[in-house]
């Protein structure tokens, strides 16, 4: 882990970075997670949930790598109440916010209000699965985590500090309950830039989903061949 | 197609086309371009708003190196097409995607760039996909000269002549762009920055914009090489011949899995257009105006096929159908109106008379008399993907089988066993970064293969699915089995997108890549299509239309 510490330590806490259009953000992340040995489908979460982070101002790209440069799958087991891997490892943030997402009209349905989850790995990674979640059942989700407070709507609410700190956090539990406060985001005119450091290991692992040339793909892959001198 | 007037006035199902009709990839390379044409949607945008155009900054050396910025004024922003011209060795001129040096570069700036803005450029445009632009930029481009055609007309200029029409035609364009890219690419401006503004929340405004602009460069760039040359004796390029010219365009694979990969977006452009064309089915009478529009357009689908050249022996077949299509059309219009319904009799007789080219040819013809009647459907062809996104994971697995039934029987029906029915794969290459197809039974890399076999992935999830108790939950499945999320994703939105799925196998040792990109350049707008291999093609835009110039000139007026 800490080779990813360093790298969000480097967007965190030193706004030195490259910036990323949300388009190349979502493509690098979509390849990379892909590279990382998950899922078309999952790959496609990963590019939006990042996506997401970064038009609310939040570099998403460090957390992303952290999470999948060594993969792990773990499912939650779900129960109304609580949703936890299997074995106690921590959750994959991927898999776990992907069915968040997918049971959105039926996490808050049952008696309870309250719903435990973790604990998660990279949990910042959650925030735009709980806003699926929440703009799903046209509501906001209140995050309880530590003491500290999250509300997520169609944007994130919290103080600075607790962002960081939720951003720095390679393992979280944590509670979400449904909330009728709605928000209007705020349009800080915040940029997500993302670490030099980032940038090249996510494409290592986007490289990954390539396929090595070889003389008879160079001669017929692309169909080309004649002169464009004409 | 959230838009109230996509459904207004409501047309009886009768005069649809099914998606399996349209959705074949024989009729979609058959495709012509037409008046919802996203070319055509920025020039009736750019009449009906009377946008104004100059060109500030013409700073080019007798060699013919330099910048330029041409403006496009709007009512309400200004976009500028800013040029850089090199004096590119013809060692290094290739149409590959994968060059990296070219004949002029482009970006398209949003607003009136200023001379630190134009410095900044210039250490980035060059160099393309080596260079970083910003958000205050929509696009990024690259042109090549038509070598052959460029130097007779500066030839023929300098010394006081016009160009050979038949060398015009023969080309049809004095350069041509190896790529154009937009949305977010390189550091450019996201989609979702501009998708708000009126004026470019169609699909590829921005792109056909600066297109349109790079269009009006290769004029001033032969006629400013021409005066450098031949000095007080050139000529100019009469604009009988500027009209005729178009810029042409060299695109490979990279396009085609474009449309497979934006379900939702192909559907409202496929869907635009068949709504259009059922409108105009539904017709109960002609007017004298339409027949004589009608005409119009069959004449200039005639002017079209005679100077549209290829050689390339499936593109040359289509022109012979075609040429011998248009005739038939003709013959018949002359003993036309004659039914009930006359739009749909015509649309009727030519199903069961002409080629799918010539019928492709027909949609496009018979769209073009009903301005009034479609064009507000441009409106409703881009698409909020992000707003789809979601997997209702409540599904249950039954409702997933009755979807697969329903809308991917044409998948389902594909036996994979036969190896003609999986013989390709799609891959990227490392080495170029570039969608590329394999041979699945001879070359390396199926492991990596791209999801881009939607038939196969349809039918793998329906046999997965099928060993599920029917109650169980999407979202419980694909916790099981995340490998087939995506085609979860893309079944849960084909009942509300009819036209999303192209509705053949892609990995078939028969499909033909360069029929994906027909039909994607023809809602370009994209003419004289040209393949040079069945993985390449070239293409022009714009020909025969007006230049930006020239509607200033009407706005004035």
């Amino acid at each position: 882990m800490s080779e990813a510490t360093e790298f969000m330590s480097a967007t965190a806490h030193a706004p030195v970075g490259v910036r990323l259009s949300r388009t190349e953000t979502e493509t690098l992340c979509f390849k990379a997670t892909r590279g990382a040995g998950y899922s078309w489908g999952i790959a496609e979460e990963a590019a939006n949930a990042v996506g997401w982070l970064h038009a609310n101002g939040i570099d998403g790209t460090a957390v992303l790598l952290a999470a999948i440069v060594a993969p792990t799958f773990n499912a939650p087991v779900m129960s109304n109440v609580f949703w936890v891997s299997s074995d106690g490892k921590p959750l994959c943030p991927l898999t776990t916010g992907a069915a968040l997402s997918d049971f959105a009209t039926s996490v808050f349905a049952s008696s309870n209000d309250h719903l435990k989850v973790g604990a998660v790995r990279q949990p910042v990674l959650l925030l735009p699965f709980i806003a699926q979640c929440a703009a799903t059942i046209v509501g906001s989700i209140a995050i309880e985590w530590e003491g500290r407070n999250l509300m997520v709507g169609n944007s994130v609410k919290t103080d600075a500090e607790t962002l960081s700190a939720f951003l720095s956090a390679s393992v979280a539990t944590i509670t979400l309950s449904l909330s009728s406060d709605l928000f209007e985001p705020d349009r800080a005119s915040l940029f997500a830039l993302a670490s030099p450091h980032t940038i090249t290991a996510l494409d290592a692992l986007a490289m990954r989903t390539t396929v090595p040339a070889t003389e008879q793909s160079r001669n017929s892959g692309a169909g080309a061949g004649t002169s464009d001198n004409d | 197609m959230e838009q109230a007037n996509m459904h207004a006035p409501t047309t009886p199902a009768e005069f649809y086309r099914n998606p399996d009709q349209v959705m074949r990839l024989s009729r979609m390379g058959s495709a012509h371009p037409m008046r919802l044409s996203f070319l055509r949607v920025l020039m009736r945008r750019v009449e009906a708003e009377g946008w104004v155009f100059d060109r500030p900054v013409w700073d080019v050396d007798a060699k013919g190196v330099g910048r330029a910025v041409y403006c496009a004024r709007g009512p309400v922003r200004t976009y500028s097409l800013v040029a850089f011209a090199h004096d590119l060795p013809p060692e290094m001129r290739s149409d590959r995607v994968i060059a990296t040096a070219w004949d002029a570069t482009f970006t398209l700036f949003d607003g009136v760039p200023s001379s630190d803005d134009l410095d900044r450029l210039q250490a980035n445009v060059p160099y393309q996909e080596a260079g970083r632009i910003t958000e205050r930029e929509l696009s990024l481009s690259r042109a090549n000269r038509s070598v052959r055609l460029f130097e007779h007309v500066v030839d023929a200029l300098a010394q006081g002549a016009q160009p050979d029409i038949e060398e015009i035609e023969a080309v049809g364009y004095l350069m041509r762009t190896t790529a154009v890219y937009g949305s977010g690419k390189f550091g450019a401006a996201d989609r979702a920055t501009i998708a708000e503004r009126p004026e470019l929340s169609a699909p590829f405004q921005a792109e056909m914009l600066s297109v349109w602009l790079t269009r009006w460069f290769t004029i001033d760039i032969v006629n400013h090489l021409a005066r450098s040359k031949g000095g007080e004796r050139a000529a100019t390029l009469d604009m009988d011949i500027c009209r005729r010219l178009g810029v042409g365009n060299s695109t490979g694979l990279g396009m085609a899995p474009f449309l497979v990969r934006h379900p939702i977006l192909i559907n409202n452009w496929m869907f635009a257009r068949e709504e259009a064309f059922a409108r105009v089915r539904s017709l109960a009478a002609v007017t004298e105006q339409a027949k004589s529009d009608l005409l119009a357009a069959l004449e200039a689908a005639n002017e079209n096929a005679r100077t549209w050249k290829s050689e390339h022996p499936i593109q040359v077949t289509k022109l012979d159908d075609l040429r011998r299509d248009l005739a038939l059309i003709k013959a018949h219009l002359a003993d036309w109106p004659n039914a009930d319904h006359p739009w749909n009799a015509l649309w009727l007789w030519a199903e069961n008379t002409l080629s799918t080219e010539g019928q492709e040819a027909l949609v496009s013809i018979m769209l073009e008399p009903h301005g009034d009647l479609i064009d507000g459907l441009a409106d409703c062809m881009s698409a909020d993907e992000r707003a789809q996104f979601r997997i209702d994971g409540a599904q249950t697995v039954q409702a997933q089988l009755d979807i697969l039934q329903e809308h991917y029987a044409w998948a389902l029906n594909v036996d994979f066993d036969q190896e003609d029915q999986s013989a390709q794969f799609w891959y990227v290459s490392e080495e170029k970064l570039e969608p590329r197809l394999g041979n699945r039974f001879a070359e390396e890399g199926v492991d990596l293969e791209q999801p881009l076999g939607v038939a196969h992935l349809a039918k793998s999830l329906y046999k997965a699915l099928q060993a599920w108790p029917p109650s169980a939950r999407a979202g419980e499945f694909l916790l099981a089995h995340p490998e087939h999320r995506l085609m979860v994703r893309r079944a849960q939105q084909a009942p509300k997108h009819p036209y999303a799925e192209v509705r053949d196998n892609l990995i078939a040792r028969d499909m033909l890549p360069i029929d994906l990109m027909r039909c994607k350049l023809a809602f370009f707008g994209a003419t004289h299509f040209d393949p040079r291999s069945d993985k390449w093609v070239r293409i022009s835009l714009f020909s025969g239309a007006p230049y930006p110039f020239e509607m200033s000139a009407r706005g004035v007026a």
